[in-house]
C-alpha cells in the first residue's frame, strides 16, 4: 500500500497541471496580499478574520486542491496509469484508496505554502501599518488554527475531487459541477434562510473562520464549528465511498 | 461469477474460458464484445488471438487481466478463477493492454521504478528488464522523447517487472516500423523460449504465422478455430503470380521443377512457394525470363472466410421490438377488417330500409290507383245506366232486358273492383310499382271483360 501511495504521489507531482495549480495557489494569495497593501487602512487584521476575508482567500486554495484531486484520476494519462497499476497490482480497493489518499496528501504542501504566504503577508502588512486590531499573540494563534483547518478542508476537498473524478471520469464535468453548485448556493439557495446551515460552502466558510457562536440546535450540532466539520467530513466520506463502490465494479477504460 | 463444473487440466493450461460473454452499452445501443467464448491457451509458447477488428481480441485480454468485468461465463488462469482470484495471481501476470500511461516528463527508468514500487518489486529489477528490452541506453531520457518502438518496448519491460509466468500483449507491433516490429517479435519469441506463456492479440496474419505456436481465430466474439498455427493458417507460404512471353513452356518447366502451377489468362499462378526467388531461378534455368513476378499472401479476411463455417440461413429470431411491431400490425389489420365489415353491414341495412320504404310507397300508390279505377268503373257504370235509361224511353220491349243487363254489369263492375284491389295489393307487395301497374291492367282487363265495356274505356281505366 505504501508503495502504491508513493507511486501515486510521484505521478501526481510529475503532472504539469498540478504544478500549474500550485503556482495558481501561490499567485492568488500573493495577489491578495499585494492588493491589501494598498488598502491596509480600511480594516484591521482582526476584523478581516472576523468578517471572513481571510477565509475567502483560503477557500480559493481549497477549490484548487479539489481541482488537483480531480485531475489525479481523470484524463488519458490517469487512465493509462490506472491500467498499468491494475496489471501489476490487481487489488482494486488498494489502488482506489491509494489514489484518494495520494490526492489528500499531495495537495497539502501547496495549500500549506499558499496559506503561510497569505497569513504571513497579511500579518506583516497589517503589523507594519499598525492595524492588527488585537493582541498579536491571539491573532497569530487564530491564524495558525485557521491554517490547520484550511489544510484539513483541502485534504477533504482533494479526496472528494478524486472520488468525483472517478465517478464522472471527466475533469471538465467534475470541475464545473462544483462551480455551478457554488453559484446555486450563493444565488438561489442563499435567499432561503431555513436550512442554510446544511449548505456545503456556507459550512466550509464557517469551518475556516472558526465560528463558535452557538446556533439553535441540539448537542454538538449547536456548535457551528463541529457542525461544519461533521457535515464536510460526512460529505467527503460519502463521496469517497461511492467512488470506491463504482471503481470496484466499473470497467477501466 | 458462477464457474461451471468442468475438469480442467491445470498442468498444461495457462488460460481457459468457458462461455465468456461481454457486451458494451452505449448511446447507440448494446454492442457484443464477445459471445460464448471458449478459449484454451496451453502453458508455454506463444498463443495468438487472431481476428479482424471487432472480433473481440482486446475485450478478451481486458477480461483476462481484470480491467473489464464479464457479463457471464468463467475464466481460469493457472487454475485460479478470475477476477475473484486475481490478487492471488499478482506477479504472475504481466500485461500490455492499451496505452501504458507513462508520465511523459519522467525517464523510462523512473516510470518503471514507480511501477516497481507499486508492485513491490526491487528496484534492481528495473535495470534487468530495461536490459532485456534493449533500452538501457535510453533509460535516463524522458519518456516523451521515446519513439513508438521504444515506448512499446518500455511497456513490455513494465509487464516483465514481476517476471510473470503469463505475458498478455495486445497488438505488439501496432504503430511500429519494420525494424521495431522485428525487434518486438524477437523479444516475445525469446520470452516464450525461456518458458513463459505469451498470449498476444493481433490482427496481423503474418505475425501469428511467424511467431505463434498455437492460435485461436476469433470472429464476431466467438472462437472460429483453435489449434496449432501450421494446421489452421498454414505456414507463411505465398502464391506467386508470374507473367512472361511463353506461359505454356514456363508452366511445363515449373511443373517439372515440382511447383504447383495453374494458369489464369496470360498469367501463371504458382502456389505454395516458400521463397519466390525459387520460381525465378527455375525459369531462368530454362532460359525463360519473367516480366512480372508478384508474391501474393493469403490475408486474414480470406483465412477467416475459409474457416468460417457455412451454415444454412436460419430464420431470424425477431427481437421484442419487431414482435411488438408485428403484433400491432396484425391488430391494425384486424381492426380495419372489422371496420369494413361494419360498413358493409350498415350499407346493407340502409339498402333494405330503402327497399322497404319503396315497397310501402308502391303499395300506397297501388291502393290509390285501385281506388281511382274503382271510381272510374262506378262512373262508367253510372253512365251506362243513364244511357240505358235513355234507350228504354224509346223502346219499352227491350227495356226490361237492358235493365237486367245493366244490373248484371253493375254487379260485375263492383266485383271486378274488389278483385282488382286484391290483385293490385299482391302485385305491389311482390314486385313493386311496375308490376303493380301490370296487375292493375290485368285487373282492369278482367273487369272490362266481365262487364262488357268497350276497349277505349278499359284503356282509360289502366291509365
Amino acid at each position: 500500500m505504501t508503495g502504491l501511495l508513493w507511486a501515486e504521489l510521484r505521478r501526481f507531482g510529475a503532472r504539469p497541471a498540478i504544478r500549474w495549480i500550485a503556482a495558481g495557489m501561490l499567485g492568488h494569495v500573493a495577489l491578495a496580499v499585494a492588493l491589501t497593501v494598498f488598502e491596509v487602512g480600511s480594516s484591521t487584521l482582526a476584523r478581516m478574520l472576523e468578517q471572513g476575508a481571510i477565509s475567502f482567500y483560503a477557500l480559493t486554495s481549497v477549490f484548487l486542491a479539489y481541482v488537483a484531486g480531480v485531475l489525479l484520476v481523470t484524463g488519458d494519462a490517469a487512465s493509462g496509469g490506472t491500467r498499468a497499476l491494475l496489471t501489476v497490482e490487481p487489488r482494486r480497493s488498494r489502488v482506489y484508496w491509494s489514489k484518494v489518499a495520494a490526492a489528500a496528501l499531495a495537495v497539502l504542501p501547496g495549500v500549506a505554502a499558499a496559506y503561510t504566504l497569505l497569513a504571513l503577508g497579511m500579518y506583516g502588512v497589517h503589523a507594519r501599518a499598525g492595524m492588527l486590531g488585537g493582541p498579536a499573540s491571539d491573532l497569530a494563534t487564530e491564524l495558525t488554527w485557521s491554517g490547520v483547518r484550511v489544510l484539513a478542508l483541502a485534504a477533504c476537498a482533494a479526496a472528494g475531487g478524486a472520488a468525483l473524478g472517478v465517478l464522472v471520469r471527466r475533469w471538465w464535468v467534475a470541475v464545473p459541477l462544483v462551480v455551478v453548485w457554488f453559484l446555486v448556493e450563493e444565488t438561489a439557495l442563499s435567499t432561503a434562510s431555513a436550512g442554510q446551515q446544511w449548505f456545503l460552502f456556507t459550512n466550509a466558510d464557517t469551518w475556516v473562520r472558526g465560528t463558535r457562536t452557538v446556533v439553535p440546535g441540539d448537542g454538538l450540532l449547536a456548535v457551528p464549528l463541529v457542525h461544519s466539520a461533521l457535515l464536510l467530513l460526512g460529505a467527503a466520506v460519502v463521496l469517497t465511498v461511492l467512488g470506491w463502490v463504482v471503481f470496484r465494479r466499473r470497467d477501466v477504460p | 461469477m458462477p464457474y461451471p463444473v468442468r475438469v480442467m487440466p491445470g498442468s498444461d493450461t495457462a488460460v481457459e474460458t468457458l462461455g465468456l460473454r461481454k457486451a458494451y452499452r452505449s448511446v447507440r445501443g448494446r454492442v457484443v464484445g464477445i459471445e460464448g467464448l471458449d478459449l484454451r491457451v496451453p502453458v508455454g509458447g506463444i498463443h495468438a488471438l487472431l481476428g479482424l477488428p471487432g472480433s473481440g481480441r482486446t475485450t478478451t485480454l481486458r477480461l483476462l487481466t481484470g480491467l473489464a468485468h464479464a457479463d457471464g461465463g468463467a475464466i481460469k488462469i493457472f487454475g485460479t478463477p478470475v477476477p475473484d482470484g486475481l490478487p492471488d495471481l499478482a506477479g504472475r501476470i504481466g500485461a500490455v493492454v492499451g496505452e501504458p500511461g507513462f508520465q511523459a516528463g519522467l525517464s523510462g527508468r523512473r516510470n518503471l521504478t514507480l511501477l516497481a514500487s507499486a508492485a513491490g518489486v526491487p528496484r534492481t529489477r528495473v535495470d534487468e528488464v530495461l536490459a532485456r528490452v534493449l533500452l538501457t541506453d535510453r533509460a535516463t531520457t524522458a519518456y516523451r522523447t521515446y519513439s513508438a518502438d521504444e515506448g512499446r518496448r518500455l511497456a513490455l519491460a513494465a509487464a516483465l517487472l514481476c517476471d510473470p509466468d503469463l505475458l498478455v500483449v495486445d497488438e505488439p507491433s501496432a504503430g511500429l516500423d519494420a525494424v521495431g516490429t522485428r525487434e518486438i517479435r524477437e523479444a516475445l519469441r525469446r520470452l516464450a523460449d525461456q518458458g513463459k506463456t505469451v498470449l498476444l492479440a493481433t490482427g496481423v496474419l503474418t505475425e501469428a504465422q511467424q511467431i505463434a505456436d498455437t492460435v485461436t481465430v476469433l470472429d464476431g466474439g466467438r472462437v472460429l478455430a483453435q489449434g496449432v498455427v501450421a494446421d489452421l493458417l498454414g505456414d507463411a507460404e505465398v502464391s506467386v503470380r508470374v507473367r512472361l512471353d511463353e506461359p505454356g513452356k514456363a508452366a511445363t518447366a515449373l511443373r517439372a521443377a515440382g511447383f504447383k502451377v495453374r494458369a489464369d489468362g496470360d498469367a501463371l499462378y504458382v502456389d505454395g512457394v516458400a521463397e519466390p526467388s525459387d520460381v525465378s531461378r527455375a525459369l531462368a534455368k530454362q532460359k525463360l525470363f519473367v516480366s512480372e513476378l508478384v508474391p501474393q499472401r493469403e490475408d486474414l479476411a480470406a483465412v477467416v472466410g475459409r474457416l468460417r463455417p457455412v451454415t444454412p440461413p436460419t430464420p431470424k429470431v425477431p427481437t421484442r421490438a419487431e414482435e411488438r411491431a408485428a403484433r400491432k400490425a396484425t391488430e391494425r389489420q384486424a381492426a380495419e377488417r372489422r371496420k369494413a365489415a361494419d360498413q358493409r353491414k350498415t350499407a346493407k341495412e340502409a339498402a333494405a330500409k330503402q327497399a322497404a320504404a319503396d315497397a310501402e310507397r308502391a303499395e300506397r300508390a297501388a291502393e290509390k290507383q285501385a281506388a281511382a279505377d274503382e271510381k272510374a268503373a262506378a262512373k262508367q257504370a253510372a253512365a251506362d245506366e243513364k244511357g240505358a235509361k235513355q234507350a228504354s224511353g224509346s223502346t219499352t220491349d227491350t227495356a226490361t232486358t237492358d235493365t237486367a243487363k245493366t244490373g248484371a254489369a253493375k254487379t260485375g263492375a263492383a266485383k271486378t273492383g274488389a278483385a282488382k284491389t286484391g290483385a293490385a295489393k299482391t302485385g305491389a307487395a311482390k314486385t313493386g310499382a311496375a308490376k303493380t301497374g301490370a296487375a292493375k291492367t290485368g285487373a282492369a282487363k278482367t273487369g272490362a271483360a266481365k262487364t262488357g265495356t268497350p276497349k277505349p274505356q278499359r284503356t282509360e281505366g289502366t291509365r
